[in-house]
Protein backbone atom coordinates (compact mmCIF):
# COMPACT_ATOMS: atom_id res chain seq x y z
CA UNK A 1 0.00 0.00 0.00
CA UNK A 2 3.00 2.34 0.38
CA UNK A 3 2.84 3.12 -3.32
CA UNK A 4 -0.51 4.83 -2.68
CA UNK A 5 1.36 7.59 -0.85
CA UNK A 6 3.18 8.49 -4.04
CA UNK A 7 0.06 8.85 -6.17
CA UNK A 8 -2.00 12.06 -6.27
CA UNK A 9 -5.48 12.05 -4.67
CA UNK A 10 -7.40 12.71 -7.89
CA UNK A 11 -5.63 9.99 -9.80
CA UNK A 12 -6.45 7.41 -7.12
CA UNK A 13 -10.06 8.54 -6.96
CA UNK A 14 -10.47 8.34 -10.74
CA UNK A 15 -8.92 4.87 -10.90
CA UNK A 16 -11.24 3.58 -8.17
CA UNK A 17 -14.34 5.10 -9.80
CA UNK A 18 -13.34 3.74 -13.20
CA UNK A 19 -13.06 0.23 -11.77
CA UNK A 20 -16.44 0.43 -9.99
CA UNK A 21 -18.33 2.00 -12.90
CA UNK A 22 -16.55 -0.30 -15.34
CA UNK A 23 -17.91 -3.25 -13.35
CA UNK A 24 -21.42 -1.72 -13.22
CA UNK A 25 -21.31 -1.03 -16.95
CA UNK A 26 -20.26 -4.61 -17.68
CA UNK A 27 -23.06 -5.89 -15.44
CA UNK A 28 -25.64 -3.76 -17.31
CA UNK A 29 -24.21 -4.96 -20.62
CA UNK A 30 -24.62 -8.54 -19.45
CA UNK A 31 -28.28 -7.83 -18.50
CA UNK A 32 -28.99 -6.15 -21.86
CA UNK A 33 -27.34 -8.96 -23.77
CA UNK A 34 -29.35 -11.44 -21.75
CA UNK A 35 -32.59 -9.66 -22.74
CA UNK A 36 -31.69 -9.25 -26.41
CA UNK A 37 -30.13 -12.62 -27.01
CA UNK A 38 -32.04 -15.50 -25.52
CA UNK A 39 -29.19 -17.91 -26.01
CA UNK A 40 -26.12 -16.07 -24.87
CA UNK A 41 -23.13 -18.36 -24.17
CA UNK A 42 -20.97 -15.97 -22.07
CA UNK A 43 -23.83 -14.71 -19.89
CA UNK A 44 -22.55 -16.14 -16.59
CA UNK A 45 -18.91 -15.42 -17.28
CA UNK A 46 -19.63 -11.76 -18.06
CA UNK A 47 -21.91 -11.32 -15.07
CA UNK A 48 -19.43 -13.00 -12.66
CA UNK A 49 -16.51 -10.99 -13.93
CA UNK A 50 -18.50 -7.73 -13.70
CA UNK A 51 -19.42 -8.49 -10.08
CA UNK A 52 -15.77 -9.33 -9.37
CA UNK A 53 -14.68 -6.04 -10.89
CA UNK A 54 -17.22 -4.16 -8.75
CA UNK A 55 -15.92 -6.02 -5.66
CA UNK A 56 -12.36 -5.09 -6.48
CA UNK A 57 -13.48 -1.50 -7.05
CA UNK A 58 -15.21 -1.36 -3.67
CA UNK A 59 -12.15 -2.89 -2.01
CA UNK A 60 -9.98 -0.19 -3.55
CA UNK A 61 -12.52 2.44 -2.58
CA UNK A 62 -12.13 1.36 1.04
CA UNK A 63 -8.38 1.59 0.71
CA UNK A 64 -8.71 4.98 -0.94
CA UNK A 65 -11.00 6.32 1.82
CA UNK A 66 -8.65 5.12 4.55
CA UNK A 67 -5.71 6.59 2.69
CA UNK A 68 -7.47 9.94 2.42
CA UNK A 69 -8.34 9.92 6.12
CA UNK A 70 -4.68 9.30 6.97
CA UNK A 71 -3.48 11.97 4.59
CA UNK A 72 -5.87 14.41 6.23
CA UNK A 73 -4.60 13.44 9.68
CA UNK A 74 -1.01 13.80 8.58
CA UNK A 75 -1.79 17.29 7.28
CA UNK A 76 -3.45 18.16 10.61
CA UNK A 77 -0.51 16.88 12.65
CA UNK A 78 2.01 18.61 10.38
CA UNK A 79 0.12 21.88 10.79
CA UNK A 80 0.04 21.42 14.56
CA UNK A 81 3.77 20.64 14.56
CA UNK A 82 4.53 23.78 12.59
CA UNK A 83 2.57 25.86 15.13
CA UNK A 84 4.31 24.04 18.00
CA UNK A 85 7.76 24.72 16.50
CA UNK A 86 6.85 28.37 16.11
CA UNK A 87 5.65 28.56 19.73
CA UNK A 88 8.77 26.72 20.91
CA UNK A 89 11.08 29.19 19.16
CA UNK A 90 9.14 32.10 20.66
CA UNK A 91 9.30 30.60 24.16
CA UNK A 92 13.04 29.93 23.79
CA UNK A 93 13.65 33.56 22.89
CA UNK A 94 11.56 34.72 25.87
CA UNK A 95 13.47 32.42 28.26
CA UNK A 96 16.83 33.50 26.83
CA UNK A 97 15.96 37.19 27.20
CA UNK A 98 14.65 36.60 30.73
CA UNK A 99 17.84 34.79 31.82
CA UNK A 100 20.11 37.44 30.32
CA UNK A 101 18.13 40.18 32.05
CA UNK A 102 18.11 38.39 35.43
CA UNK A 103 21.82 37.58 35.19
CA UNK A 104 22.55 41.23 34.47
CA UNK A 105 20.54 42.25 37.56
CA UNK A 106 22.37 39.68 39.72
CA UNK A 107 25.75 41.02 38.54
CA UNK A 108 24.74 44.62 39.09
CA UNK A 109 23.60 43.85 42.63
CA UNK A 110 26.83 41.94 43.19
CA UNK A 111 28.82 44.97 42.09
CA UNK A 112 26.84 47.07 44.50
CA UNK A 113 27.79 44.71 47.32
CA UNK A 114 31.43 44.78 46.18
CA UNK A 115 31.44 48.58 46.33
CA UNK A 116 30.02 48.38 49.83
CA UNK A 117 32.72 45.88 50.83
CA UNK A 118 35.43 48.10 49.40
CA UNK A 119 34.03 51.06 51.27
CA UNK A 120 33.03 49.57 54.61
CA UNK A 121 34.46 46.10 55.17
CA UNK A 122 38.02 46.98 54.20
CA UNK A 123 38.13 49.12 57.34
CA UNK A 124 38.26 45.94 59.37
CA UNK A 125 40.92 44.16 57.33
CA UNK A 126 43.69 45.02 59.78
CA UNK A 127 41.71 44.91 62.99
CA UNK A 128 39.82 41.71 62.36
CA UNK A 129 42.04 38.88 61.15
CA UNK A 130 40.37 35.81 59.74
CA UNK A 131 41.33 32.64 61.58
CA UNK A 132 42.59 29.78 59.37
CA UNK A 133 39.77 27.38 60.42
CA UNK A 134 37.20 29.86 59.05
CA UNK A 135 38.91 29.85 55.66
CA UNK A 136 39.27 26.07 55.81
CA UNK A 137 35.57 25.63 56.55
CA UNK A 138 34.63 28.08 53.80
CA UNK A 139 36.84 26.38 51.21
CA UNK A 140 35.58 22.93 52.14
CA UNK A 141 31.99 24.13 51.81
CA UNK A 142 32.73 25.85 48.49
CA UNK A 143 34.33 22.76 46.98
CA UNK A 144 31.87 20.39 48.65
CA UNK A 145 34.70 18.47 50.26
CA UNK A 146 35.49 17.15 53.74
CA UNK A 147 37.41 19.44 56.09
CA UNK A 148 40.92 18.03 56.56
CA UNK A 149 42.00 18.52 60.16
CA UNK B 1 -31.06 -7.85 -5.89
CA UNK B 2 -28.18 -10.32 -5.87
CA UNK B 3 -25.86 -7.58 -7.00
CA UNK B 4 -27.15 -5.30 -4.24
CA UNK B 5 -26.53 -7.97 -1.60
CA UNK B 6 -23.04 -8.55 -2.87
CA UNK B 7 -22.33 -4.84 -2.93
CA UNK B 8 -23.51 -4.40 0.66
CA UNK B 9 -21.47 -7.37 1.82
CA UNK B 10 -18.43 -6.21 -0.09
CA UNK B 11 -18.41 -2.95 1.84
CA UNK B 12 -17.35 -5.05 4.82
CA UNK B 13 -14.16 -6.14 3.15
CA UNK B 14 -12.83 -2.71 2.24
CA UNK B 15 -9.08 -2.59 2.53
CA UNK B 16 -6.95 -0.60 4.93
CA UNK B 17 -4.00 1.55 4.03
CA UNK B 18 -0.78 1.70 5.98
CA UNK B 19 -0.27 4.62 8.33
CA UNK B 20 1.93 7.52 7.32
CA UNK B 21 4.53 8.32 9.99
CA UNK B 22 4.99 11.97 10.94
CA UNK B 23 8.36 12.71 12.47
CA UNK B 24 8.56 15.46 15.04
CA UNK B 25 11.94 17.02 15.83
CA UNK B 26 12.83 17.18 19.52
CA UNK B 27 12.54 20.85 20.52
CA UNK B 28 15.74 22.82 21.04
CA UNK B 29 16.37 24.62 24.32
CA UNK B 30 17.99 28.07 24.50
CA UNK B 31 21.80 27.85 24.28
CA UNK B 32 22.22 29.81 27.51
CA UNK B 33 20.64 26.92 29.44
CA UNK B 34 23.46 24.60 28.36
CA UNK B 35 26.13 26.66 30.10
CA UNK B 36 27.35 24.68 33.07
CA UNK B 37 27.55 26.24 36.51
CA UNK B 38 31.10 27.27 37.49
CA UNK B 39 32.90 25.97 40.56
CA UNK B 40 32.55 28.11 43.67
CA UNK B 41 35.55 30.23 44.57
CA UNK B 42 37.86 29.35 47.44
CA UNK B 43 40.08 31.62 49.53
CA UNK B 44 43.83 31.57 49.78
CA UNK B 45 44.54 30.70 53.44
CA UNK B 46 47.71 32.77 53.65
CA UNK B 47 46.43 36.15 52.47
CA UNK B 48 42.96 36.28 53.85
CA UNK B 49 41.41 39.46 55.08
CA UNK B 50 37.84 40.26 56.03
CA UNK B 51 37.18 42.00 52.70
CA UNK B 52 38.58 39.11 50.63
CA UNK B 53 36.46 36.66 52.57
CA UNK B 54 33.31 38.74 52.09
CA UNK B 55 34.03 39.29 48.40
CA UNK B 56 34.53 35.58 47.86
CA UNK B 57 31.28 34.84 49.65
CA UNK B 58 29.56 37.49 47.53
CA UNK B 59 30.98 35.95 44.33
CA UNK B 60 29.78 32.52 45.38
CA UNK B 61 26.30 33.79 46.19
CA UNK B 62 26.16 35.48 42.79
CA UNK B 63 27.24 32.24 41.16
CA UNK B 64 24.43 30.46 42.99
CA UNK B 65 21.84 33.01 41.84
CA UNK B 66 23.06 32.87 38.24
CA UNK B 67 22.81 29.08 38.31
CA UNK B 68 19.43 29.29 39.96
CA UNK B 69 18.15 31.48 37.12
CA UNK B 70 19.29 28.87 34.58
CA UNK B 71 17.65 26.11 36.60
CA UNK B 72 14.40 28.09 36.68
CA UNK B 73 14.80 28.55 32.94
CA UNK B 74 14.96 24.77 32.46
CA UNK B 75 11.85 24.28 34.59
CA UNK B 76 9.97 26.92 32.62
CA UNK B 77 11.20 25.48 29.32
CA UNK B 78 10.03 22.00 30.31
CA UNK B 79 6.61 23.15 31.54
CA UNK B 80 5.90 25.25 28.46
CA UNK B 81 7.06 22.55 26.05
CA UNK B 82 5.04 19.92 27.89
CA UNK B 83 1.98 22.10 27.38
CA UNK B 84 2.82 22.58 23.69
CA UNK B 85 3.28 18.82 23.25
CA UNK B 86 -0.03 18.11 24.96
CA UNK B 87 -1.78 20.55 22.62
CA UNK B 88 -0.44 18.60 19.62
CA UNK B 89 -1.66 15.29 21.06
CA UNK B 90 -5.23 16.60 21.50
Amino acid sequence: MWILHLLPDNFLYNVVLTIIFGGVFLYIVSLVLNLLLKVYPYKNALRTSSVLIILIGIYFYGGYSTEMIWRERVKEVEAKLAIAEEKSAKVNTQIQVKIVKQTKTIRERGQNVTRYIDREVTKYDNTCPIPAPVVKAHNAAATNSIVKE
Amino acid sequence: MNLLKILILSSLITSCATTVPVTAKFPDAPKILFETCPQLKTIDTETTTMSILTKTVRDNYSTYYECSVKMDGWIEWYQVHKKIFEEISK
